[in-house]
């Protein structure tokens, strides 16, 4: 085991997946969303030990209009201070999303948070979803501030 | 140019590269590249748009090359669904003369290279009329087994999207 990967295991809690729901029906903007993005931020800072108030947290994302189920993902930043997650907008009945090992069903309205860079399957390529990212500033050297906000 | 000061340019790639386009980070804030090249394959620019832009693309890019500061590119990837399909030897040709014309830069191969990529090197050079040659270094990365390259090998200017890792066993 090299330096770099003691460090990881340091720094690297088991996975854990935090969760909400966003009711479509109840609120369907995207303000919602990101409030409860906001709290699974706070929940997930809290596990890992990581100050809220010491560094400020961007959010950026994208649109994800289907999967493939032969591959799998990752996302950028590769572990904690950054985050990756999905919020569910459409998905077939039974769907589910693995994370690390760690499986939970997909709904619409589902939003699920990660420590960045884990190992992702889906069971199903008919899931549409805003795929996300969360990351300190100090690691988005070069991003697009603009496609960024504040979380 | 748009607004974000990119310059979006527009080339007739070969035949075998339709659908691509590339994004150009020009002079990111690094100690370790001056360059890095992100090629997607996909709709949303048409095939041979350039963009160069002092900003890092979010999406995970299809294929990358990291160029230090001696223009030699030291990291290279290509998503596993598009492997052995012969791309880089094409793109290999064209960011020679595209950074030759643009940057007056000669662009080049890394003498730490691999078995892959000394075999896409030789293709490339051959394409070009044998340019110049940069020796893979003896004890280099050509004595051992291809290696995936980190996720973020540019660390920390990241590309942040979902990205295909490889296929499920």
């Amino acid at each position: 085991m090299n330096k770099e990967q003691v460090l990881l295991s340091v720094l690297t809690k088991p996975v854990k997946v935090f969760s909400s729901n966003v009711p479509f029906t109840e609120d369907p903007t995207i303000n919602y969303a990101h409030k409860e993005i906001k709290k699974l931020l706070d929940d997930s800072c809290s596990y890992y030990g990581l100050s809220r108030t010491h560094s400020t947290f961007y959010l950026s994302s994208e649109l994800i209009k289907e999967v493939r189920t032969d591959v799998w993902y990752d996302t950028g930043g590769v572990r904690i201070p950054c985050f990756s997650g999905v919020y569910v907008i459409q998905a077939e009945e039974g769907s589910f999303i693995t994370v690390g090992g760690v499986s939970n069903l997909l709904a619409p309205g589902d939003l699920y948070l990660w420590e960045a860079g884990k190992r992702i399957t889906y069971s199903h390529k008919d899931i549409a979803m805003l795929g996300f990212n969360i990351a300190p500033k100090s690691m988005l050297k070069n991003q697009d501030l603009s496609r960024w906000v504040e979380i | 140019m748009n607004l974000d000061g990119a310059q979006i340019l527009q080339f007739d790639f070969p035949e075998k590269l339709n659908g691509f386009w590339v994004h150009v980070c020009v002079e990111p804030e690094s100690t370790l590249f001056t360059y890095i090249v992100s090629i997607y394959k996909n709709d949303e620019y048409p095939t041979g748009t350039v963009i160069l832009s002092k900003y890092m693309p979010y999406a995970y890019p299809d294929m990358y090359g990291c160029f230090d500061k001696n223009y030699q590119i030291q990291r290279m990837y290509t998503n596993p669904i598009h492997r052995r399909n012969g791309y880089w030897v094409p793109f290999g040709v064209l960011l020679k003369q595209f950074f030759a014309n643009k940057f007056n830069i000669n662009i080049d191969g890394t003498g730490d290279r691999s078995k892959q990529t000394d075999r896409i090197y030789a293709r490339t050079r051959a394409e070009l009329g044998n340019v110049s040659f940069v020796p893979p270094i003896k004890g280099g990365r050509i004595e051992y087994d291809e290696m995936e390259p980190p996720r973020d090998p540019a660390f920390p200017l990241i590309w942040f999207g979902q990205r295909i890792g490889g296929f499920n066993e």
